[in-house]
């Protein structure tokens, strides 16, 4: 009996610590989305207003819609491509009203507006979450069709352009973090680097062909993800230059400007040791016993990077002209903005 | 017997091409630290008295 009652204590326990960790962890998702939260409430009610006021409806229904689709996809983009998917997303909604209009709505219409929309999508090089989220709009688009009596109705792409400028105009004056979204990019790359390096010394270690292939393979991969760092680094510069907010980022974020060639050459590097380790690995014959901890020496190099970035001791000079390392001087190249030693692994 | 000394050439010549990425993959890394070419190489011969 006693037994039973202790252990019913124990799950009580357990359940209550679970659901602790939950709401913590819950709280901690929210601290972290709220500004997106914000933006995309802000942006949904301007777009209202402004179609209101605008175009004289009384209940505008798409341009909250564009605001929020617009919203979602125009984030951490450059401001020319972000104006180019607004106009992309009016021009989508004005083909998606000719189709219902020459088509009608339906179950096959439907699975037609969702193919041509997800092609378009994966045509114009969306990620898997850009793909699925046109087709979510677009099927959104077709749920909102209304036959017109007369003719087709410019009034819905007019709200989508009204949807679309609202949510630019939140995104410049409410933006996203630059910094954390050029660290989401860029943070990975050490950590797989350093994971495939201690791959490529595990399989030369344990002669295992089958690890080093593997480890290859993922070495292409980061490779091929260094473009994005790049991206990440342009959109971010852009908006910590464009939203008065964020401009406090500029400083650190010309640190990753200056250094994403180097990340780039190391990502390369990688790859290449990975490749090199496929001709020496044979099964069950160990490498050289210097080859696997040199390989490992190389990954522990970019660990300590990150966090120095994380809090780069720069400032800007009193005039405001240059960006300097704390207690440096200051550097004398104008368009640098940072000085020579602010490269982040010099301290 | 030929045969066992290729594959012994050619192991110990993949291996030379792994030692001659590691070397220059490590001056990358020191050139990423902002130490010019010269100074990396000879940071790196220094540690591992190996002659470039």
């Amino acid at each position: 009996m006693k037994a039973h009652e202790s252990s019913s204590w124990r799950e009580r326990v357990k359940a209550r610590v679970r659901v602790r960790h939950r709401l913590r962890s819950g709280a901690v998702l929210l601290r972290g989305a709220w500004l997106q939260i914000l933006q995309t409430a802000v942006a949904a009610c301007g777009a209202w207003f402004l179609s209101v006021l605008l175009l004289g409806v009384e209940r505008p229904t798409f341009a909250p819609i564009a605001a929020v689709i617009c919203l979602g996809l125009a984030v951490g983009e450059r401001g020319r491509r972000a104006v180019e998917l607004t106009l992309g997303v009016a021009f989508g909604v004005a083909i998606a009203d000719f189709l219902g209009f020459a088509l009608g709505v339906g179950a096959l219409q439907a699975g037609l507006v969702v193919a041509l929309a997800m092609a378009v999508a994966v045509f114009l090089g969306r990620d898997e979450v850009g793909v699925k989220e046109a087709a979510i709009s677009a099927l959104i688009i077709m749920i909102t069709f209304h036959s017109p009596e007369s003719g087709l109705p410019l009034e819905r792409f007019l709200e989508a352009l009204i949807g679309g400028g609202t949510a630019l105009l939140i995104n410049a004056l409410l933006p996203v973090n630059p910094e954390r979204m050029v660290e989401e990019a860029a943070h990975p790359l050490f950590e797989e680097s350093v994971e495939v390096l201690g791959e490529v010394a595990g399989a030369l270690e344990d002669g295992d062909a089958e690890r080093a292939q593997s480890a290859y393979v993922k070495a292409r991969e980061i490779d091929a993800r260094v473009g994005g760092l790049k991206e990440a680094v342009a959109a971010g510069r852009e908006t910590a230059r464009l939203a008065p907010p964020r401009r406090g980022s500029i400083g650190h974020l010309e640190l990753y400007a200056r250094a994403q060639d180097q990340i780039d050459l190391t990502v390369r590097d990688v790859r290449a040791i990975a490749r090199a380790a496929l001709s020496v690995v044979q099964p069950g014959d160990p490498s050289p016993e210097a080859l696997p901890s040199s390989v490992r020496g190389l990954g522990g190099r970019p660990r300590p990077w990150p966090p120095t970035w994380k809090r780069p001791e720069i400032q800007r000079t009193r005039d405001g002209s240059h960006w300097r390392l704390r207690g440096r001087p200051a550097c004398s190249c104008r368009s640098a903005k940072t000085s020579r030693g602010a490269s982040p692994s010099t301290r | 017997m030929l045969l066992q000394e290729r594959e012994d050439l050619a192991r110990s010549l993949a291996v030379n091409a792994l030692v001659d990425q590691i070397h220059s993959s490590a001056v990358d890394l020191l050139g990423g630290t902002g130490m010019d070419r010269g100074a990396a190489l000879q940071a790196l011969e220094e540690a591992t008295g190996r002659a470039t």
